[in-house]
Parts: C-alpha cells; structure tokens; sequence
C-alpha cells in the first residue's frame, strides 16, 4: 500500500493544477515528468508543446476539449498528447477549474495497458480518483470553485 | 485568491523556444475560432465531422489546440461551417 498527498502546483482564478505525491518522494508526480523531459533533446519539442497547453489551461479552464479522454467511463482520466506523437502526461480532469497531474511518459506500445510504466502512472491515476471521490463523499474533502479544500494533511492509501 | 506558481514548471515555461510557442498558439487560436463556430451555429462536433465525411475523433482531435492543420484541412472546415476560419490579409505590392 502505498501513501500518498495532493500538493498544489499552480493556483489561479480559472484553475488550479495539483498533483499526486508518494510518500517518501521529494517531488511529485508532474515534477517528476518535467525532471525526466526537460532536458530531453529529441521529445524537446512535444514536452514543450505539453506544457504550453497546461499554461493555456491555466489562462482558459481545463476545458474538455483540450484533453485527450483515456481510462474507464466511470474514471475521469484523461491525457494530454499531441497527434500522432508519443509523449503523453497523464491526468484526472476533476472539473473545467480543478485538474490533477499525474506523471507521463512515451508510449510505444498501441495501448498504455502494455506499457507497464504507463499503465502503472494511470492506475495510481485512477485509484486516487476513486480516493478523492470516497474523501468528497465522507467528507473529509471538499471542492469550492477552483480548490480542493481539506487536502493539507489529508494522507491517502492507495 | 493567493496565487501559487511552481518554480520548476515556470522554469520550463521559460525554456520554451519561440517558434514552438508561435506554432502552437496558431493551432491554438484556429481551434479556438471552429469551437465558437460550432457553439455559435449550435453544432456538434458529430455533425462537423458528418458534413466532412471524417472520424468524430479527428474533430475532437482538431479541437484540442495541438493539431499541426494543413491548409487543405483548413480549407475544408471552412466549406462545411460556411465561415472562413482563417483570414490572410491583402498586401498591395
């Protein structure tokens, strides 16, 4: 089992971005993916491009269009990936003002479930979306507008 | 409302090339402009990609912001919304 939080990245008037941070790991999930592409000479260009859609994101509201819808009908994950490239960053959109991060890499394979590493960021993806909606229904958590409220100290097992 | 911003995604940001940028806004803006067409005409993205003969999902696709459109796709969209999507002005010599 594995402990986790929720860390928020960015905060603004239209959204705000948080992300998934596991227990013993000094940055987050969506840290993690910018460590690991930054400075990646051949993905450089659909990295950047990833991450300018996130500062439109935060400018417009994560609006459905904007996202690539992935998982299970009754899951909220969802990717944002360029056409026919391979990097994508894996996320839960929560609503048009609350998005999650979660980490990302290069798909090779023709489904993320035959990736291990992929399948693996999704299925924390999705286990920490059925925790969020369990904390909301207890709640324990609550989300306001473009916040999730009560996550300061909130541990969830996963 | 406190902002909160995150060093290392703004230090990224940063990092991004100009060209990059101006691409992707173009994809951006277009994308932008066939949504408030759509909305605009009270249409779907079904019916765009029925009056196309194309895939929902290549509309869907369009939408996103990150789609590298050719001027014969451009053209096209056009067609079936019956607006012009892009507008190139006129130079006199």
């Amino acid at each position: 089992m594995k402990k986790a939080q929720l860390k928020t990245i960015e905060q603004h008037d239209n959204v705000s971005l948080y992300s998934i941070c596991f227990d013993g790991n000094n940055i987050s999930e969506y840290e993690d993916f910018l460590m690991k592409f930054k400075d990646n000479s051949t993905l450089n260009q659909d990295f950047q491009r990833i991450i300018i859609a996130l500062e439109k994101i935060i400018d417009r509201g994560a609006l459905e269009r904007f996202f690539r819808i992935e998982g299970k009908m009754n899951d909220r994950l969802s990717a944002l990936s360029l056409d026919s490239r391979s990097l994508r960053l894996y996320c839960l959109r929560i609503s048009d003002q609350i998005l999650i991060l979660g980490n990302g890499g290069v798909k090779t394979t023709r489904t993320y479930e035959e990736d291990e590493t992929l399948s693996g960021y999704v299925m924390d993806l999705q286990q920490f979306d059925e925790l969020l909606k369990q904390a909301q229904k207890n709640g324990s958590i609550t989300i306001e507008k473009n916040m999730i409220v009560g996550i300061e100290n909130k541990v969830f097992e996963l | 409302m406190i902002t909160v911003t995150n060093p290392l995604f703004r230090e990224c940001l940063a990092q991004v090339s100009e060209k990059t940028r101006a691409e992707f806004n173009l994809s951006f803006e277009i994308a932008d402009c066939i949504d408030a067409i759509l909305k605009k005409k009270g249409l779907t993205q079904k019916e765009l990609a029925r009056r196309m003969g194309k895939r929902e999902s290549e509309v869907s696709r369009w939408l996103t912001g990150r789609h590298n459109f050719t001027t014969n796709t451009l053209a096209d969209i056009s067609l079936a919304l019956g607006e012009p999507i892009i507008i190139v002005p006129h130079r006199n010599n």
